[in-house]
């Protein structure tokens, strides 16, 4: 047995629409307080594999762990406690104000013909000032800007109080400062316990707060284990399919490329 | 600081649902006493006390209608909000999937072949109203193109003339002096019929719907959202959406099964219960059910007064919800910031 906090072996997955496979035979473990990050290139099958340990995608063969018991046992309600998915984005109908937006956060928290307390609100309301938007807690969320949106989804899942976060690509749309708060978000979050798996295109910044990395091409994982020992120019180059080199540059990595104009 | 003006706009929702239940009770005093007796116009309370015939009237025939008619609001309006949030589109209702013309023919079916007793017309409406939301949904599923609301919009326009058809077809073949009427009724939609006998039917099918679906309200703002999203927050997001469905359906099946077809109130009354009480379905939802109770409360009252025959209601609302949607289509920009 393993005593890894997220146990993943011999995953696959095929979207029944599309005849290929989008995993094949995945083995993955994550240690609890771990922050790690997925990456590779697009169509790796990066989301799905968030979505297959979220269990919102079935695995038809393998067996997904979490502390031990295979992820089909818990109920609906257990799961929603235990973790959280920040989505890549997402398509908001209806003029929600920021706070009744990160409220639904607190959802699993709640019985079915239950509604948010004031204590619900306080936590909703901490949750917008650890993301910076608490001053815009009565806006509609529809009138935010794509980063600012990326960071409500952030808000609401901090609601949630999981023990682990799941976010797919969470910094894609966001700017330089909004990407360096993001990152002290999950900084703090992994102070405080919390175990985080993110995807992302970004070797150095997600280098820069994980503890280990999965390095994916084609549906298979071909790196993973602690950054150091996966993060380096061969790896990445393998993967991507060009060539890079990593440059250490005060304690940051830097990816250096060629440019396709300069050979 | 910005937590408690936060808390406070969260809470103050609150007080706008009070106004909105007082000004209800007052248009449902008032609706009782409008009439044409005994001259056309409200009639004064103190008559009640000393004629007869003013309370029988009142407690006989008005009292009835005017429940109905609430009842008929709040169930239609309820369940445009519940298909709204659902589908995550303002412009859904039960309409625009097939239910309310699957429920007409279903009456209609009733009449032609079966009896035109009350409680079968319901049983009948009810299963087609079912069928029509079911048969569009799987429609919508086997559409090859289009994101997954226009492919249910699509479906349920084509189930929808497909059921207009056939209830063409029962009327051509429907006995003129006994069961055409009935199904023209049906289809123009109105409350003149209506006895304590007809509200009580739907009562206990239309109550405990909207009394469950009031209940999980704040429920509804989680199926919205991406359905990975919502399962995230610990919701079987298929599971609960059938739940809702099947209630919305069943409490619009059972009102039209005495109104006939009231179109435009499911579509309407959300919206402005939207643009009133902002979009948190804590509020939203029970704004939306108070609001379309008043709607339908007066155009009933119009319908029955203002002309010396009856104005079909179906066609009132129509005609005043079509003229208000074109408005807020029009206003689109203007935002109700509190």
């Amino acid at each position: 047995m393993s005593t890894s906090l997220i146990h993943l072996s011999e995953i696959s997955f095929t979207y029944r629409e599309e005849k290929n496979t989008v995993l094949y035979d995945l083995t993955l473990d994550i240690e609890r307080n771990s922050v790690t990050s997925i990456l590779g290139p697009n169509g790796a099958g990066k989301t799905t594999l968030l979505h297959l340990i979220l269990g919102w995608k079935k695995s038809p063969s393998g067996r997904i762990l979490l502390h031990g018991e295979p992820i089909s046992g818990y109920s609906r309600k257990a799961m929603g406690r235990i973790m959280g998915l920040v989505p890549q984005s997402e398509y908001i109908s209806f003029e929600y104000s920021l706070l009744e937006y990160v409220l639904l956060g607190r959802a699993p928290h709640l019985g079915s013909l239950e509604m948010p307390s004031k204590k619900d609100c306080i936590i909703a309301m901490e949750s917008l000032e650890t993301v910076g938007l608490a001053e815009l807690a009565e806006r509609p969320v529809t009138h935010l800007s794509g980063g600012e949106r990326q960071l409500v989804m952030v808000a609401r899942t901090l609601a949630q109080e999981p023990e682990i976060i799941l976010l797919d690509e969470p910094t894609s749309h966001l700017d330089l400062a909004n990407k360096i708060r993001l990152l002290g978000v999950l900084m703090e979050l992994r102070d405080r316990g919390v175990t985080i798996i993110f995807t992302s295109h970004e070797p150095d910044m997600a280098a820069s707060v994980s503890t280990h990395m999965a390095l994916m091409r084609d549906g298979r994982i071909q790196y993973s284990g602690q950054v150091d020992e996966v993060l380096s120019g061969d790896h990445l180059s393998d993967v991507y399919g060009i060539p890079v080199k990593i440059e250490d540059c005060g304690d940051q990595k830097v990816i250096i490329w060629h440019h396709p104009g300069n050979q | 600081m910005i937590r408690n003006r936060s808390e406070k706009a969260l809470l103050s929702q609150g007080g706008w649902i009070t106004l909105t239940l007082f000004i209800l009770l007052i248009v449902f005093a008032v609706a009782l006493l409008l009439g044409r007796y005994p001259k056309a116009g409200l009639m004064s309370p103190a008559l009640l006390q000393e004629d007869p015939l003013a309370q029988k009237l009142l407690l006989n025939l008005r009292l009835p209608r005017v429940l109905t008619a609430l009842l008929l609001g709040m169930a239609l309006s309820g369940a445009g909000m519940v298909f709204q949030m659902i589908f995550a589109n303002p412009l859904v209702e039960p309409g625009f999937l097939g239910v309310s013309q699957g429920a007409a023919f279903g009456a209609s079916v009733s009449i032609v072949f079966v009896t035109t007793s009350i409680w079968a017309i319901q049983g009948f409406a009810a299963s087609f109203a079912i069928l029509g939301l079911g048969f569009s949904y799987f429609i919508a599923r086997k559409v090859r193109f289009g994101g997954w609301v226009i492919r249910l919009i699509l479906a349920g326009i084509s189930v929808s003339a497909l059921f207009t058809a056939g209830i063409g077809i029962l009327k051509y073949i429907a006995d003129p002096v006994s069961q055409l009427p009935e199904i023209t009724f049906w289809m123009l939609g109105g409350l003149w019929n209506i006895t304590w006998r007809e509200y009580l039917t739907i009562l206990p099918i239309v109550a405990p719907s909207l009394i469950i679906i009031y209940l999980m309200r704040w429920r509804l703002n989680l199926l919205c959202l991406n359905d990975e999203t919502s399962f995230s927050l610990g919701i079987a997001p298929g599971r609960e959406r059938i739940v809702f469905l099947l209630l919305a359906t069943l409490a619009t099946a059972s009102v039209i099964s005495v109104s006939g077809i009231v179109g435009w109130v499911g579509l309407i009354v959300p919206h402005i219960a939207r643009r009133l009480y902002r979009s948190d379905t804590r509020y939203a939802l029970t704004g939306s059910m108070l609001l379309g109770g008043m709607f339908t409360l007066i155009c009933d009252s119009i319908a029955r007064t203002v002309l010396m025959g009856e104005i079909p209601l179906g066609i009132l609302t129509s005609a005043i919800g079509a003229t208000i949607f074109m408005a807020l289509l029009m206003t689109r920009t203007v935002k109700v910031e509190k």
